[in-house]
């Protein structure tokens, strides 16, 4: 299966993300965009700080920095002030490393305060007609996905955090939009409440995880009950709301960071051979790739995560593919899903999750084309 | 909850800093190797921390103080720790502040740490941080240098730099020779 391959989690992808809604964005910046692609085969940015990708000597061109010529190295802390003078006529190729760094977090900025966490329902049409002078392919894609049935997409900030997020929202909106709501809530209320000894297990002090845990099941709990009096039952605007509040949003990623690292620790056996660094591809031991790959916000989530969170969660995730490959069954424009089952018997009560996998980044899809 | 948001844009954030308080109070440091609270009860996002010098380093004897800031996302984001006044030390400011892989996230990568550094998580703790900073007093990493002029004394003359970290040590606590 390719997608253990190492590279496939570096975030080149969301670079076609940027740039395709990239109006806004000033003309250096769309530059060093256009330009990343070529300079480095990884992408210059990754969504959480391309600058661990760059080398240590690239932080020092001159290699004035590195006064140290033998033995063990000293580093000092690279002064990246260096960037004034950059004009929109400049190459890339001629900008130093340190403005080149500067010009990737401007645009990280920049792309975060546009994007909300979590965005209304669009249609997919819409993001079809961003593809609609590049890829053939991808234009096909869509139209084959709107014909299953996925008519809207709901997108998510590219920061790291997407595939939580956006798995975190469709859960909690799954739940909403249950035919029996009192059920399928109590049923993950129970499952939630198993996932506490999950994390007791993998060794977590309470205080590590309690705050996250009652931010979630607070949200859910008011889709049958209020939450407090006169506050009212949980809403779809309400929903989107709570997920474009930081604070709320992040605690719910936070949980479930935990809570694939618990389940990741307590079926060591099963995960220790797909255990990579995305950076060097060397195998890691199950506690450093939980703590730096999984417990970390901001890190992407790969395949072994998207697993994990699934069983934990007792869910059936569907993932679509939307890359330049050619379809499963060779059939023009079909969509390969990959799909994530809990192991355990009966159903959730509840509609499968679909998440729209582009490169680096995920996004929702549903069923609906409008909030 | 949904509605006023902003209003509790610290909640989460108060609630940890305050339970994590609660257990430094009740079970103490390992060894009593530091104490730490907050300066005043009106504002738990500044702390103060005293830190006593690792035994068998030159560090030892010492008391060091150091001023502990949270962001109002903690501990999602993790806190700033500077030592007041600072500490002759490689992987510390001379402005004071400390200059350690546990207090930056993965992402934020600055100082070019080792992949293998252990870094900033909602997991961590301040006893986890001060802990990882009293051991670093022992054992300084020069991958990550902050003081240069003392990242070099350590590795070219260590008995002069034993002999400048505990004449700061007698100077912070006001013996003179």
């Amino acid at each position: 299966m390719h997608y253990f391959a190492p590279q496939q989690s570096v975030a080149t992808g969301d670079e076609t993300h940027r740039s395709s809604s990239g109006e806004g964005m000033s003309r250096t910046l769309q530059l060093a965009l256009q330009e990343s692609r070529e300079i480095t085969p990884m992408g210059i940015a990754g969504e959480e700080g391309g600058t661990d990708r760059v080398p240590q000597s690239a932080l020092f061109p001159d290699g004035t920095k590195n006064f140290d010529e033998d033995e063990e190295e000293i580093q000092v802390e690279g002064e990246l002030t260096d960037v004034d003078g950059i004009n929109p006529e400049m190459k890339l190729s001629d900008l130093t490393d340190a403005q080149i760094i500067r010009l990737t977090q401007d645009l990280q900025e920049e792309e975060s305060a546009r994007r909300p966490l979590i965005s209304p329902i669009e249609p997919l049409s819409e993001l079809a007609e961003e593809y609609a002078t590049g890829s053939r392919t991808v234009v096909d894609k869509l139209s084959y996905l709107e014909r299953i049935g996925w008519r809207g997409v709901r997108r998510t900030r590219g920061d790291g955090d997407c595939f939580y997020r956006s798995l975190a929202f469709s859960y909690v909106e799954r739940l909403l939009l249950a035919p029996d709501p009192a059920l399928a809530v109590a049923m993950s209320l129970s499952t939630l409440q198993e996932t506490r000894h999950l994390l007791d297990e993998a060794g977590f002090q309470q205080l590590v995880y309690e705050d996250f845990y009652d931010v979630l099941v607070r949200l859910i709990s008011s889709i049958i009950s209020p939450p407090g009096p006169y506050e009212p039952l949980l809403s779809s605007p309400g929903l989107l709301a709570a997920f474009q509040d930081a604070e709320t949003s992040n605690s719910i990623v936070v949980y479930l960071r935990l809570l694939t690292s618990g389940y990741i620790r307590a079926h060591e056996e099963e995960f220790l051979p797909y255990l990579f660094s995305p950076d060097t591809g060397d195998l890691l031991d199950t506690r450093d790739f939980c703590e730096r790959e999984v417990e970390a916000s901001g890190k992407e989530a790969d395949h072994v995560q998207e697993m994990a969170l699934a069983r934990a969660l007792n869910l059936c995730v569907r993932i679509a593919y939307l890359d330049n490959s050619l379809g499963g069954q060779g059939a023009e424009g079909k969509v390969d899903f990959v799909t994530f089952e809990s192991e355990q018997e009966g159903g959730n009560g509840m509609h499968e999750i679909a998440l729209l996998y582009r490169p680096g980044h995920f996004d929702i899809l549903e069923t609906r084309d409008t909030e | 909850m949904l509605g006023g948001s902003k209003k509790t844009q610290s909640s989460t954030a108060l609630r940890r800093l305050m339970t994590e308080y609660k257990q430094l109070t009740t079970h103490g440091a390992p060894d009593g190797m530091f104490t730490a609270g907050p300066i005043s009860e009106d504002n738990f996002f500044e702390w103060e921390a005293l830190i006593q010098g690792p035994e068998g380093t030159p560090f030892e004897g010492g008391v060091f103080l150091a001023r502990l800031t949270f962001p109002t996302d903690y501990p999602l984001s993790p806190f700033k720790m500077k030592f007041d006044p600072a500490i002759f030390h490689p992987n510390i400011y001379p402005n004071g502040e400390v200059c350690i892989s546990i207090l930056h996230t993965p992402g934020d990568d600055p100082h070019m740490y080792e992949l293998s550094s252990e870094r900033w998580s909602p997991v961590q703790s301040i006893e986890k941080v001060v802990l990882s900073v009293i051991s670093m007093l022992a054992e300084p990493n020069l991958e990550s240098g902050a003081n240069i002029d003392c990242c070099k004394l350590y590795r070219d003359d260590r008995s002069e730099y034993e002999r400048r970290v505990k004449q700061m040590i007698r100077e912070q606590l006001g013996i003179t020779e």
